[in-house]
């Protein structure tokens, strides 16, 4: 019954995208190494975690057919992820002025 | 009657476990164990992964120590676990399309896969332990072999999961509609292919 | 399908003493194996504060300070983690829900025998703590580094790493017991059972299981990197001299998961109360959907607040206003509830068995408890009442009522359903005073204490000019923890006795209306002996204006025929 209204969308699209957007990050951290650039060290890593993102929207929308779920599944991933950033937010003060000597 | 039978009577009959035989919301119920069970795995990862980006911000030096980690079979291993993904949920997608035989195929080189990616972490690792880096090493070093390691417990897992439900599916005497077990199994498999998404940029390239 | 049915209730009728009653995959055996390890727990937990007490009454008499300190974090922990968690979330969610749903067993039966066993590992494991060089863990029960992380400052480097391999695996084992009770819950339910008309309790464990599965989380990963830090030595959380690790991030991630805990042992505990509120006044709860409605604003809440255990931590400054300001924001669901369950009682035609006057008991003793945590919650008191007797007292004014007095309001009520038999009134009556009473004298004089200023964890505080005129606080505190102990001893002897010998209970001995009423007592593997639960009713159908009886099921028992003749299209009820 689940299984009779799951599509399934072109795979082997979005695995091609994946691997071309791992290709842009490595390029990223060649071109943009810290060792190298320490000025466009929080550019890199922005870049770099935005195509992870990406990437990991990819995955869950179309591997994992979140595109095609109901709401109640959708939510079994959004609450984690905001309360990770309310995680993240609560124990940053801490972390940037305690750690920071 | 019409809808029991569509109904996914997994191996362990799950649904009939109601009494009425039928899901209140038209999820079976193991996939609906199974996000649960993924939604505390996001808050596992998730937490070692904003405790170290905490870390991180807090030491900006962390960068000397992410540039001596192995990029290569990180990027490599990168591209193992996407392939990985592709196969198992190609193996669903033939399951749903009874084309069993071409599902054993892809599950089988999603075991590959994962079976690859623990050879190449198992060479990084030597390489990292030869140059003299071990979990005493630092914060940046414990999280590294924390993380990662953690992380190849998963694939080791998935790896057995995956070659379990082959093992499963492939018996003559079918307990029911496999495409229920693939699809928990790609679930899993795909989870600790987005764990790995974030720790690629974490810990090889920025 | 319908061969299918017949086929497995056959082959399970048959099954050996093993199969049955050790490796069950029967939720209500589960429960009652969860039961019964929770209360020798509690029994251990209670000997504990019985060896500290007396210490705390005449110091130096019993204890060394360095058992002082093993005895009152085993203390600590064994209560939340062996005894709350198992009682409430273990015991009742496992008999309630499927039951009341009206489902066979769980979703996942044999993830449920699982869950069980690794919890016995995991008592083993801690049990087995008691026995090291060293002795047990003796760094607190919110195992704060370093004194946790580094086993030269407490010398038990061997109970500290079995303490937390224990708790690893408990916290496993309630996780694979939360994704059964959440799935049963959202997946289970029997036709016309919309989640509007689930029995409170069964709202109140689904919330609690989704709390501890977001909440717990992050702290498996942190117990997990604290072990590395006592066995390897990396530093996460622990301080050298050149190490960076960071002390006050475990205290982020234990409250982070702490604070949810506590609504995790406190709301089944109201959920329970809800319960036997509605069958022993004879009227439908006051106000569902708001105690619905307030639980889930209380559970959302719970997520913002772990702050206010930390304000005199060395926690950042600006956070702890924002702490303070959803401290105070969250006893406004509380307090809808707890309003709720008063209105409840009023007019009610009330019947005062054991089950009823715990439940009262632990209502009333939990107000006390939500109160004073209204002095913690703002942080310029905490700075003054922060780790003094104060704690001590609300945290067990919450606890105590929510845990143990809710968890014996349960065990009297649901006892028929778990035996076939019932307890005895008289000495249940006993049990509740000498309970009750003992309690109060156990923990009330400790709000004094902790205002004159009694640091809390102290081994002795006779040698403190201030605080040594107060030492009779803690020999009445004793004598009612003396109290409050002996009192249990009836309940120990009844509770045997009565699983053998006690009065035989029939379906619905308290003519409640909830769905495990429907079934025989006990029930039989599979629940409803081949026939199906409808749901027909609201769950709190007292009495009712035209009917006979005073109270109306919430369902129906009808064949399996039945259902299928009507075919299965028919709703199953709102979502």
């Amino acid at each position: 019954m689940a299984n009779k209204h799951l599509t399934h969308p072109n795979y082997l699209l979005v695995w091609i995208v994946l691997c071309g957007l791992t290709t842009l990050s490595i390029l990223t951290s060649v071109i943009l190494n810290p060792r190298h650039h320490i000025e466009f060290r929080y550019l890199a890593a922005f870049i770099l975690f935005a195509l992870a993102g990406i990437k990991a929207v990819l995955i869950a929308l179309n591997f994992m057919h979140l595109r095609f779920e109901k709401i109640l599944i959708v939510c079994a991933v959004l609450v984690p992820l905001t309360l990770l950033i309310i995680a993240f937010f609560g124990f940053m003060p801490d972390a940037i002025v305690t750690l920071k000597r | 009657m019409h809808q029991l039978e569509n109904t996914n009577v997994g191996i362990e009959s799950l649904e009939s476990q109601s009494a009425v035989g039928q899901s209140s919301v038209g999820i079976p119920s193991s996939k609906v164990g199974m996000w649960v069970f993924l939604s505390g795995e996001v808050l596992i990862f998730g937490g070692l992964i904003i405790t170290c980006v905490l870390f991180r911000l807090s030491y900006p030096q962390w960068h000397e120590f992410s540039g001596e980690t192995n990029a290569l079979t990180g990027s490599i291993n990168t591209f193992v676990l996407i392939t990985g993904s592709f196969t198992i949920v190609l193996a669903h997608k033939m399951v749903d399309e009874r084309n069993l035989r071409s599902a054993y195929l892809y599950i089988f080189l999603t075991i590959i896969s994962g079976l690859l990616f623990l050879a190449i972490k198992a060479i990084e690792y030597a390489g990292e332990i030869e140059h003299g880096y071990g979990f005493h090493s630092g914060p940046f070093w414990a999280f590294y072999y924390g993380l990662t390691g953690f992380h190849a417990v998963h694939v080791f897992t998935g790896t057995v999961i995956n070659t379990v439900v082959l093992i499963l599916i492939s018996r003559k005497k079918k307990p029911g509609n496999p495409g229920s077990l693939v699809e928990n199994a790609g679930l899993f498999w795909h989870f600790v292919d987005i764990v790995w998404v974030f720790l690629l940029p974490l810990f090889y390239l920025s | 399908m319908e061969s299918i049915i017949t086929i497995e209730d056959a082959h399970t009728e048959h099954q050996g003493f093993i199969r049955r009653y050790i490796f069950s995959t029967d939720h209500k055996v589960i429960a009652i194996q969860y039961l019964i390890t929770a209360l020798i727990w509690a029994l251990t937990a209670a000997l504990l504060a019985l060896f500290f007490r007396t210490e705390l009454a005449s110091p130096g008499a019993i204890l060394t300070p360095e058992s002082y300190n093993a005895s009152v974090t085993m203390h600590g922990a064994i209560m939340i983690f062996w005894v709350a968690m198992p009682l409430l979330i273990g015991a009742f969610a496992n008999l309630c829900i499927p039951l009341m749903v009206g489902a066979k067993d769980m979703a996942f039966p044999g993830l449920n025998m699982l869950s069980y066993w690794v919890f016995f590992i995991s008592s083993i494991v801690l049990f087995s703590s008691f026995f090291v060089p060293g002795g047990p863990a003796p760094f607190g029960w919110t195992i704060y580094p370093p004194l946790s992380a580094d086993p030269r400052f407490t010398g038990a480097k061997m109970g500290g790493i079995l303490f937390l391999f224990a708790l690893i695996l408990e916290f496993a084992s309630m996780l694979m017991g939360g994704i059964n009770y959440i799935t049963t819950t959202i997946n289970l339910r029997t036709r016309g059972l919309s989640m509007m008309r689930l029995p409170i309790i069964v709202w109140m464990q689904f919330i609690a299981a989704l709390i501890f599965l977001l909440s717990v989380t992050p702290l498996v990963a942190g117990v997990g990197f604290l072990l590395l830090d006592v066995i390897v030595g990396t530093s996460f959380f622990r301080v050298t001299a050149q190490s960076q690790g960071d002390p006050l991030l475990w205290q982020h991630i234990f409250w982070f998961f702490g604070h949810p805990e506590v609504y995790v042992v406190l709301i089944p505990g109201l959920g329970i109360i809800a319960e036997v509120f509605a069958s022993h006044t004879r009227k439908p709860i006051f106000g569902y959907k708001s105690i619905v409605y307030a639980t889930i604003a209380s559970a959302i809440l719970s997520f913002v607040v772990w702050g206010h255990h930390m304000f005199v931590s060395g926690m950042n400054p600006s956070l702890s206003y924002p702490f303070a300001v959803t401290t105070i924001a969250i006893s406004v669901p509380f307090s809808v509830i707890l309003v709720c369950l008063a209105l409840t009682l009023w007019n009610g035609s009330i019947r005062f068995t054991s089950s009823f006057l715990f439940a009262l008991g632990s209502f009333v003793a939990f107000i006390i408890g939500g109160l004073t945590g209204l002095f913690l919650g703002a942080q310029v008191l905490d700075v003054y009442l922060h780790d003094t007797y104060f704690v001590i007292a609300h945290f067990h004014y919450t606890i105590f009522p929510s845990v143990i007095l809710a968890s014996f309001a349960g065990i009297y009520y649901w006892f028929p359903k778990m035996f076939g038999r019932k307890m005895s009134e008289s000495w249940g009556k006993v049990h509740f005073w000498g309970t009750f009473i003992g309690f109060n004298i156990f923990a009330f004089p400790l709000f004094f204490l902790g205002i004159a200023g009694g640091p809390r964890r102290y081994y002795d505080i006779t040698h403190i000019d201030y605080l040594r005129h107060f030492q009779w606080i803690h020999v009445l505190s004793t004598v009612g923890a003396i109290l409050l102990i002996a009192s249990q001893a009836p309940f120990i002897i009844n509770f045997f006795v009565s699983i053998f010998k006690g009065k035989q209970a029939e379906r619905n001995p308290w003519k409640a209306t909830t769905l495990e009423w429907l079934a025989e007592s006990p029930p039989p593997h599979h629940n409803w002996n081949g026939m199906v639960p409808i749901v027909v009713n609201d769950p709190y159908e007292y009495s009712p204006e035209e009917e006979r009886e005073d109270f109306k099921p919430q369902g129906i028992l009808i064949s399996r025929e039945e259902v299928f003749r009507e075919g299965t299209d028919a709703p199953i009820g709102k979502h």
